[in-house]
């Protein structure tokens, strides 16, 4: 059943092409980096955007940091709520069901589907940010990159830095996906259930920033999704990466929970 | 059917609720425990305990400090971030090997501005700008850092300040970031003064104040400082050694901003007293602090050329300049800290008149060098 859903959602031209589109940006953005040699000034736009010139190798960290906002959680809401809705939508759950397919596991697929999809597009952006960062932006050799304490990065720290980096962002995003796979389950609309996953996201983004809501705040899906900006400090502070790995696992945790207890008991009509 | 499905449910939706319920629960329980710790009894006087926070500056410790200020001050060019440092919130990562050597971060998403204390010199890395800046000597006006508010810091400044007149009081023992720490009240004396209390937390192993709470005569929280996960123990060494990245623009300098600029060039001779305040503390030649305790006034003569600048940032920022006898003032004002910035008819003489009191007692201090314009410094 894995297998099956993996090999769907290689094979869909809609995969790529959302994929394709994320790494579209940071391609832009760089060239126009190259083009005009115009970084922003540190410490303005996306973080590490301003330290990428004459140091390609930074640019993945700097591209992802691009995309997370908006287009990274778009991406993912909408494969994660695609995932069942779509098939109910379709007329195709029904079908899904009648083979001799438990609605557990037909679920844990639908899950490892969207993971897979979260991590391809994390790592495609990171990788075609490398790409474009060394081919566009240069890559002296040299102990030049810094980190924003000031302190050098040798490539083998840059490396294993952005490796991390990758993994914290996208585990942040399995926590949205987990919200919208549970919506999917509760709709036959895709768009609906994206769409709740995104009001999830942009109730939690005007929260974080409340101070009245600041009992809650550190329990809320994206307080800690900018940590990953600590391990390009020195000393890493790690404390904001492992406490938002853990305010992730619960969500996911509540909502593949709630997503399992919905789906395995709900009327399927369509 | 449709029973089987909906007790299945039942039980299904029950799991996920109690599983929630469990998760939600111990998030809530952790912080309830831990304030419900027994806190044993002080046994310390409040002036025992003043003592140790104002020996605690030697105690070696890291931790993660916050302070949020409530002081809608305006945005005045020549004033740094005064504005943002206390009406807003500040996040620091702090290692503290002593006050001669220590390095504090001001952290947040887009960067950070490191401050290493050094023997003999404080430098400044500010990702912001790519630039390392030195500063020699301790200057003593300048305006406030970030590092000036951390909790430990900003409670001994307080701590400090206290005069016999003002009152120390006691306040129940709390736990703070799972420490025993003794609570401490400081009342001014003065009721010209805008600060109605200093609430100080002392850990009581250590003395390092833990919480500090300044509360304005309105009854709001001016400032609130703390710090958490405090560990005590030298820091390593490397982390306390600025760095020295190949791209950044450096500076050397001995004044780190414009007060402590305009302190180092003070034209007039004070008097000893204004507007019967007695001269407390000659912070410099030229410059000086007036009145005693936690209610002083600190005048700091301005040449004229700066006078204008200043002024003039202030109006563009939404201020108003006014007649004031014998000369103008433009007051920027909060709950908290009042600051004026006067100057006299002959616009020669100017001075930034400033304060934790209320505006009339700064207007008093202000028209008296107006009125009596000091000698220039013998040594200018």
């Amino acid at each position: 059943m894995i297998r099956v859903e993996l090999r769907k959602l290689v094979s869909r031209p809609r995969t790529w092409v959302s994929i394709g589109l994320l790494c579209l940006l940071p391609v832009v953005v760089a060239v126009f980096l190259a083009v005009t040699g115009i970084a922003p000034r540190p410490g303005q736009g996306p973080t590490l955007l301003a330290a990428v010139l004459g140091n390609g190798a930074l640019y993945p960290a700097a591209a992802l940091g691009i995309v997370l906002p908006f287009f990274l959680p778009i991406a993912v809401a909408v494969q994660a709520g695609e995932a069942v809705a779509g098939e109910a939508s379709t007329g195709t759950l029904r079908y899904l069901l009648v083979r001799p397919v438990g609605r557990t596991r037909l679920l844990a697929a639908k899950l490892v589907s969207v993971v897979a999809y979260t991590l391809l597009a994390v790592v495609a952006v990171a990788v075609v940010g490398y790409v474009t960062g060394i081919s566009l932006l240069g890559n002296s050799g040299q102990l030049t990159t810094t980190t924003l304490s000031g302190t050098a990065l040798t490539p083998t720290d840059l490396a294993w830095r952005t490796g991390v980096m990758v993994l914290s962002i996208g585990w942040s995003m399995v926590g949205l996906a987990a919200i919208s796979l549970f919506l999917s389950t509760l709709t036959d609309s895709s768009l609906g259930a994206a769409l709740g996953g995104l009001a999830a996201l942009v109730s939690s983004t005007v929260l974080v920033t409340l101070d009245a809501a600041g009992s809650v705040r550190d329990y809320l899906p994206t307080r800690y999704w900018l940590a990953w900006v600590d391990l390009f400090r020195d000393p890493i502070p790690w404390h904001d990466l492992q406490v938002g790995a853990l305010v992730q696992a619960g969500y996911v945790l509540v909502f593949l929970g709630a997503a399992w207890a919905n789906f395995t008991t709900r009327d399927v009509t369509s | 059917m449709g029973t089987v499905v909906s007790r299945d449910a039942r039980r299904r939706w029950a799991a996920v609720v109690a599983a929630t319920g469990v998760l939600v629960g111990m998030l809530a329980a952790v912080p309830v425990l831990r304030s419900t710790v027994a806190v044993g009894a002080a046994t310390t006087t409040p002036a025992e305990v003043r003592q140790r926070a104002l020996a605690s500056a030697s105690v070696a410790y890291t931790a993660v400090g916050e302070s949020r200020g409530g002081l809608a001050l305006p945005d005045v060019g020549g004033f740094g971030d005064l504005a943002t440092l206390l009406g807003g919130t500040t996040r620091t990562r702090i290692w503290w090997d002593g006050p001669r050597r220590w390095r504090v971060d001001t952290v947040d998403a887009a960067g950070e501005r490191d401050t290493y204390g050094l023997a003999t010199s404080t430098t400044t890395w500010d990702y912001g700008s790519r630039r390392l800046a030195t500063v020699t000597g301790d200057p003593s006006v300048r305006l406030p850092r970030a590092d000036d508010l951390v909790a430990p810091s900003a409670g001994r400044r307080l701590l400090s300040a206290v005069g016999p007149d003002d009152r120390l009081s006691a306040l129940p023992p709390q736990r703070i970031d799972g420490r025993t720490t003794d609570g401490l009240r400081v009342v001014p004396a003065s009721a010209r003064s805008t600060l109605a209390r200093a609430d100080v937390w002392v850990d009581r192993e250590t003395g390092l104040p833990l919480r500090v709470v300044v509360t304005a005569r309105g009854g709001a929280d001016a400032l609130v400082s703390e710090v958490s996960g405090v560990r005590t123990g030298r820091p390593p060494a490397d982390v306390l050694d600025p760095p020295s990245p190949p791209t950044a623009r450096r500076s050397l300098d001995s004044a780190p901003d414009l007060v402590a600029r305009v302190a180092q060039r003070s034209p007039w001779d004070l008097p000893d007293e204004l507007a019967g305040l007695p001269a407390s503390t000659q912070v410099l030649d030229g410059a000086s602090t007036y009145g005693t305790g936690l209610t002083r006034v600190l005048v700091l003569p301005l040449p004229g050329r700066v006078a204008r600048e200043v002024v003039g940032n202030a109006t563009r920022a939404g201020s108003v300049e006014e007649e004031l006898p014998g000369g103008s003032v433009v007051r920027i004002g909060s709950s908290l800290l009042n600051v004026e910035l006067v100057r006299g008819e002959d616009r020669f003489h100017a001075y930034v008149v400033a304060g934790l009191v209320e505006p009339a007692l700064l207007d008093e201090v202000a028209t008296a060098p107006l009125a009596s314009p000091p000698p220039f410094r013998e040594d200018q």
